[in-house]
């Protein structure tokens, strides 16, 4: 019996999908662009993320230590920093050695002769547990006077970046809900034009006795078909787009963090794919429910 | 087989439609339900089979009550309940074969019994040749037999025709209601709302007279008055 349910729905739903070409065509279409930009919009936001997480990677408090501070001293300053919550980890350049990187770094300038001896002090790089801490540790660290004579760090960028990292969520998140609504108008709108061009028949279906479940299969099918090819489109352009897209970043901007990890990319293809049925068999749920009253 | 007690149809503008009907209905009993247009015949029958709710009352089939059906049970009720209509409605893109197999198909008969109840049926109404016709190459008596095969194809033990001769000549609605009648004695109980006087005077059954919505009259070997 459920087979032959499940025959009916399908030979039903073609009969439709086939009398209605150009209505399907279209809400395919509109649904595969819409799932699109909505895929579009998780991989965006999947790059900010790793942006920011790769900025926080970055983000160094960069501690000058007291001229003449003993090396015990150093390094018992060195493990306390260590030991605090909001500290990655804390480590120690030797002076002489950073001004060998230094001078690695701007053999441009002749530093041998404009300089003599070594400008630079002993110094702790810190790296952050979060980004957002960041003013808080810094605070705590003012308290160290006695080693700590600067603290160096760029406290308005961070503030920037921890702002925009913020707002970006939510922009993305609420462009994706919306898109998601957008989605189900759409389907919901489709089905019940299919529903109103077949109303005679479902008033037959009803007066010789079919199940209430009969008569929503072909329309629950024909939504659930319509949101799974306008998915597929939309994967499509997603996956040769974003292939696209990271080739010019790799090519132009070798430096940008753009997530080229195809698990990732394969994992949005399957959110893309999955959500393209289930909000069709939801719109077209909807749909029937309001058109039948069933 | 049918009782009706105290049914009333109040519409949502105030308007009623039935006004404490009683009646009551035979096994294999044939009736014509017969009154001025707006008395109340299709509102009576679309009750019978919950196409309507009444405001009122209560209808019995085999002394169950039908407010006590609920809603996932009405196509189960209305498997036993076969309904033709005025304008037939048959689907016009399926073949009339297709158009009675839709109803078997929905109640989930198998492919052969499907082939083997359709073709009985047609050979009943006196259409086999037609079964591969579509509604508009047929004519409207064609049609009603149709219409009519559909209703019957499962055998249900109810039978109600709603105007089934509304539209046709005299000569053919003679035929139909003989293909009625026929279908009365294969033990079905047969209800058919007309307004063809001619017919009702000629059959000689139980007639069954509403007037604004109520039963004015109901007689054995009854006459369209
Ligand atoms: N939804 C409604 N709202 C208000 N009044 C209605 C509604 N449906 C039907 N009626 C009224 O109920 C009355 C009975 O209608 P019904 O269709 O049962 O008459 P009938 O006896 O079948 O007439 P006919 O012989 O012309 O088919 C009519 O006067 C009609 O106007
Ligand atoms: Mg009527």
């Amino acid at each position: 019996m459920l087979l032959s349910n499940i025959k009916f729905f399908i030979y039903e739903a073609f009969i439709g999908l086939n009398r209605s070409r150009l209505m399907f065509f279209t809400s395919i279409a509109t649904i595969a662009v819409s799932l699109t930009v909505f895929g579009f919009f998780i991989l965006v936001s999947v790059n900010i993320h790793s942006i920011s997480n790769y900025m926080s990677s970055k983000f160094e408090i960069l501690v000058t230590v007291k001229e003449n501070l003993p090396q015990q001293d150093i390094k018992r300053l060195r493990a306390k920093l260590a030991r605090m919550p909001l500290v990655n980890s804390a480590l120690f350049v030797d002076k002489d050695k950073a001004w060998v990187e230094f001078k690695k770094k701007y053999t441009h300038l002749d530093l041998a002769t404009l300089i003599v001896g070594n400008p630079l002090p002993h110094s702790i790089t810190i790296q952050v547990v979060e980004l957002n801490k960041i003013k808080q540790l810094v605070a705590s660290l003012k308290k160290e006077t006695d080693s700590i004579d600067d603290i160096i760090y760029s406290g308005d960028l961070s503030e920037k970046l921890i702002v925009f990292a913020k707002y970006s969520q939510i922009i993305g998140v609420s462009i994706v809900v919306f898109l998601l609504l957008a989605t189900l108008l759409i389907i919901i709108n489709t089905i019940r034009l299919t529903v109103l061009a077949r109303i005679e028949e479902v008033t037959i279906m009803q007066l010789v006795g079919a199940t209430n479940g009969l008569i929503r299969g072909p329309f629950l099918f024909e939504g659930m078909i319509i949101g799974l090819i306008g998915a597929l489109g939309a994967n499509l352009i997603l996956h040769f787009g974003y292939q696209y897209i990271t080739q010019l970043f790799v090519e132009f901007a070798p430096y940008f963090p753009i997530v080229s990890d195809k698990t990732v990319l394969f994992s949005v293809l399957l959110i893309v794919g999955t959500t393209g049925p289930l909000i069709g068999l939801l719109g077209s749920n909807i749909s029937i429910s309001r058109s039948l009253k069933l | 087989m049918i009782k009706i007690k105290n049914l009333e149809k109040i519409h949502k503008n105030g308007f009623k439609a039935l006004k404490k009907v009683n009646l009551h209905v035979g096994k294999n009993e044939f009736i014509y339900l017969v009154g001025p247009s707006g008395a109340g015949k299709t509102t009576l029958l679309n009750m019978i089979f919950k196409f309507d709710r009444p405001t009122s009352g209560e209808i019995y089939i085999d002394n169950c009550p039908l407010t006590s059906i609920h809603d996932r049970q009405i196509p189960h009720l209305r498997r036993n309940i076969g309904v033709v209509f005025q304008d037939f409605k048959l689907l016009p893109k399926r073949t009339v074969y297709e158009n009675i197999a839709f109803a078997l198909k929905v109640m989930h008969y198998s492919r052969a019994n499907i082939r083997r109840k359709v073709s009985q049926v047609l050979d009943l109404v006196g259409l086999t040749q037609k079964e591969s016709y579509f509604p508009n190459q047929l004519s409207g008596g064609e049609k009603q037999r149709i219409c009519i095969a559909r209703a019957i194809v499962n055998d249900p033990p109810i039978l109600l025709a709603d105007e089934p001769t509304g539209s046709l000549d005299p000569d053919t609605s003679w035929e139909i209601m003989h293909l009625l009648s026929k279908i009365n004695a294969r033990n079905t109980t047969v209800i058919v709302a007309t307004h063809n006087k001619g017919l009702v005077d000629d059959l000689r059954k139980r007639v069954v007279t509403l007037e604004s919505g109520k039963i004015i009259r109901d007689q054995q070997i009854g006459f369209y008055q």
